[in-house]
């Protein structure tokens, strides 16, 4: 199954659309989606994994190294998930803790509002 | 589409046609107005020549009555002649022409001495204009036109000279009322018809009318502001081109010439519709003739627009086939021009295009094999029957060099799948020896040439052969073999194609080989790590089965005697695949030990495991579960670094729990922290812990294994062993996922025993 990654802006966010399956082999067009449109400082990205089916380590491994960097920068990403099979992988992984996952993009650009402004 | 192309190339056939009938319809125009023009001068022509006979007519009348004046006066003048002689001459003459209202004859002086009819008195005509011109030496002269009770009539006067001595004049009243019946050659006969044909008008000096033929009532001063009459009173001739007579509301085309003699003008008009009747009637002949050419030349350019259209269109249909993929499509193009050229090369293209993506399709699927971790032997064997059927020969095959011995080696089924048994070649002899001890490519395209170099391939049928170098980095690997039971001689192309071949078949060789050894390498790393399959401790018997993907991953566990009564269980998978991830589990294991081994509890080892391991730079995840079982004391004391909740089946119940707590993957957060979780146990109680291995395992259809499939499993192993669970687990994974596994699948089970629980 392949990926597909749409990108969208609605104000400062960027909108990541990820469908398909997040695993060894398309792991890394992930990694360049992020890295594209966390450039600047104070990225605000929401990762919109609704359409994903299965996620593997590799892409946990990515996604949170990314947020490591983007938040280095005062930026984050938020994660919206429905799937149950994935939300639970980043529960169990604990990397929720690191990767705010919330059930809908509407959740998603609420939390991401509340971030601090972005100091240019 | 298909249309719109069809019209496209008509059309723009058509179009060229048409463009190149441009400047002939130009040319056709520009000839249609010079003719039409040309047709125009005929007809004023005519009407000039009409007007000349008009003028002439006149001209003649009025010579006859100089004439007959002339006559008279010469008559009476060459001899002594009473009056009432000449009197009653003239009134015979008189009676005789009717056109002479009077006549009178006239001393030089101007003295009249006799006229016809008598006027009362003597008269004293030498004021009249006319005697001027006569005295000047005129032989006569005619005064102007008078109207008498509405008739036009003149006076004529004509000199009577004796050896150019003027000795009399006669001095005539012409009645004009009637001249019409004196223009034999006017156009037309003198009728009524209210003017709407050809008509014939004589103006005087003054351009009034004297005689118009038809007698329409016509105003008499209707020509004479014409431009073409006031030219002919002037003494030019003049063209009429479009009178226009309001009172018939008919446009008029003529001519009006001169009349010298008196000064007056002839005119002839003829209606433009008549007049241009014929010129008209040619003009539409023309006019249909030339858009009947037209009309033909169209249908000639439809017709061969289709003609030449109808092979392009079947070009287009084959080029569109090969687009779609259908190479080797041949199109029907029976011509001898040079769209029947076309059409061959095309089907030659496609022939040749067919065959040559047949010879691409054999490379490319060597070069994929190569990037595919599929095993040689079932790798290569295809893969020489297409390179066999892409170069059209009959046989061929894949030999290896023997690093021990140097030796050539077919193994079995790598000539394409008819050998049952292995080959073995000296190196040297035969033609694979050859060209492994050379280096180079060998081609040998008669039986006799095959006879000396390799009478095995002759005993084989074969005709001519060639053979390559599989080459590495400079190194022969073995060589690859094609042979044609035919006659054939292999071409170049066909080597280089073979060459090509063979250069990515060693890749894939080297490939699978150095992936090989990777494999033996992370898999011995990774062996070291494992505990024995079956571990019997105080109280507890556990039993783990590791079984490792295709490229060997990062699962590991272990089992912690820590002391008399205690154990530690670790089961862990790290991120990634190979001798990385083999490498740091190493790690992880090694350090898991070493923090574990002075019984701490389990959050604690967790913590500062995870400080450890995300100082790492380029840390990769482990997910890790750690537990402590206590079976003496009867206690569980867990902490779990994002790893797959482990399964419990306490003894006596039939429903698992899954041990679930939270705590992050180790190597995220340095200054992440983990709690531990206790509870009681007792004897028979189960625990299996798994990796996402198990759980993740797909069926061909794509469906995950699954935690409640394994749960379930667990359920019903009820009381079975641990060896027995930890098999049936695999088993049933195994058969979940039919062949191949993408992770490592590690399992461990493990039962506190019977009696080991402190006596209450």
């Amino acid at each position: 199954m392949e990926l597909r990654i749409g990108t969208r802006r609605v104000g400062e966010v960027t909108i990541l659309d990820v469908s398909g399956e997040l695993d060894l082999y398309t792991v890394p067009r992930l990694d360049e989606g992020l890295r594209g449109v966390t450039t600047g400082p104070g990225s605000r990205v929401v990762v919109n994994l609704t359409g994903v089916a299965y996620v593997d380590s590799t892409a946990l491994k990515v996604l949170t190294d990314n947020q490591k960097r983007v938040r280095q920068h005062g930026g984050e990403i938020v994660l919206v998930a429905t799937q149950p099979t994935i939300v639970k992988i980043f529960k169990i992984t604990g990397l929720d803790a690191v990767l705010p996952t919330v059930a809908t993009e509407g959740e998603a650009m609420q939390r991401i509002r509340t971030l601090p402004p972005p100091e240019a | 589409m298909k249309r719109r192309l069809q019209l496209g190339i008509r059309g723009k056939i058509a179009a060229v046609i048409l463009l190149c009938m441009i400047p002939v319809v130009i040319l056709g125009v520009l000839l249609f107005r010079y003719r039409n023009q040309g047709r125009l001068d005929v007809v004023q022509r005519s009407h000039r020549e009409a007007a000349r006979a008009v003028a002439s007519d006149i001209e003649t009348f009025v010579a006859s009555a100089v004439e007959a004046e002339r006559t008279a006066g010469a008559a009476v003048t060459g001899q002594p002649y009473p009056v009432i002689g000449i009197i009653q001459l003239f009134a015979s003459i008189r009676a005789s022409n009717p056109f002479f209202l009077s006549l009178a004859l006239l001393d030089p002086t101007g003295r009249v001495v006799a006229d016809s009819p008598p006027t009362a008195g003597p008269l004293d005509l030498s004021k009249h204009p006319v005697f001027a011109m006569i005295r000047a030496g005129k032989a006569w002269a005619a005064g102007p036109t008078a109207w008498r009770g509405g008739r036009p009539t003149l006076e004529l006067a004509t000199g009577i000279r004796q050896a150019s001595r003027l000795t009399a004049i006669v001095l005539g009243r012409l009645d004009l009322e009637r001249l019409h019946a004196m223009l034999p050659h006017a156009p037309t006969a003198p009728e009524d018809d209210q003017g709407t044909r050809t008509d014939a008008v004589v103006v005087d000096a003054n351009g009034r009318v004297v005689v118009d033929l038809r007698r329409p009532d016509r105003d008499p001063e209707a020509f004479r502001d014409l431009r073409a009459v006031r030219a002919a009173l002037a003494g030019g001739e003049g063209t009429i081109d479009g009178y226009w007579d309001a009172r018939t509301r008919v446009r008029y085309l003529g001519a009006a010439v001169p009349i010298p003699d008196l000064g007056w003008a002839a005119i002839v008009i003829e209606p433009e519709t008549s007049a241009l009747e014929s010129p008209r009637r040619a003009a539409a002949r023309e006019l249909i003739a030339v858009l009947t050419a037209v009309g033909v030349g169209l249908f000639l350019a439809w017709v061969l627009g289709s003609e030449l259209s109808a092979p392009i269109l079947a070009l287009v249909r084959g080029a569109r086939a090969i687009g779609r993929g259908e190479l080797g499509t041949q199109v029907a193009v029976q011509r001898t021009d040079e769209l029947g050229e076309l059409g061959k090369a095309f089907n030659e293209m496609s022939q040749r295009l067919s065959q040559y993506v047949g010879e691409m399709n054999a490379l490319q699927a060597v070069s994929d094999a190569a990037l595919s971790t599929v095993r040689l032997d079932e790798l290569l064997p295809p893969l020489v029957r297409q390179v066999v059927v892409a170069l059209r020969a009959d046989g061929g095959g894949i030999w290896f060099v023997e690093e021990r011995s140097g030796d050539l080696v077919l193994p079995a089924g790598f000539d394409g799948g008819s050998a049952a048994h292995a080959r073995r070649l000296a190196r040297g002899s035969g033609l694979a020896g050859r060209v492994a001890a050379d280096g180079r490519s060998l081609v040998v395209s008669d039986p006799n040439g095959l006879a000396t170099v390799d009478p095995d391939l002759l005993a084989q049928g074969a005709y001519a052969a060639m053979g390559v170098p599989l080459r590495v980095g400079g190194r022969v690997l073995g060589v690859v073999q094609v042979f044609s039971q035919r006659p054939h001689t292999f071409a170049a192309p066909e080597v280089r194609l073979l060459e090509t071949f063979a250069d990515r078949v060693a890749l894939a060789v080297d490939n699978a080989t150095a992936f090989e050894r990777e494999r033996e390498i992370a898999q011995i790393i990774q062996q070291t790590l494992l505990p024995p399959a079956y571990v019997s401790l105080p109280g507890l018997t556990v039993a783990g089965r590791y079984l490792p993907s295709r490229e060997v991953g990062g699962d590991f566990y272990a089992v912690l005697p820590l002391d008399r009564q205690r154990a530690g269980l670790a089961i862990a998978d790290v991120s990634g695949k190979g001798i990385p991830a083999a490498a740091l589990s190493a790690r992880a294991r090694y350090l898991l030990e070493a923090f574990a081994l002075d019984g701490r509890p389990p959050a604690a080892v967790l913590t500062r495991l995870n400080r450890v391991l995300s100082a790492d730079a380029d840390s990769k995840f482990v997910s890790l579960f750690y537990a402590i079982l206590d079976p003496r004391g009867g206690t569980l004391a867990f902490a779990s670094a994002g790893h797959l909740p482990p399964i419990l089946l306490r003894a006596g119940e039939a429903v698992p729990v899954f041990l679930e707590t939270r705590g992050i993957l180790l190597g995220v957060e340095s200054n992440a922290t983990y709690a531990t979780t206790e509870m009681p146990i007792s004897a028979g109680d189960l625990l299996v812990m798994f990796t996402d291995g198990i759980t993740e395992a797909r069926n061909p259809q794509g469906e995950q294994f699954g935690e409640q499939h394994l749960a379930r499993l667990v359920a019903s192993a009820g009381g079975a062993a641990p060896q027995v669970v930890a098999d049936r687990i695999v088993s049933a994974v195994a058969s979940w996922c039919g062949n191949g596994t993408a992770d490592d699948q590690t399992v461990v089970a493990a039962q506190v025993l019977p009696g080991a629980e402190p006596s209450p």
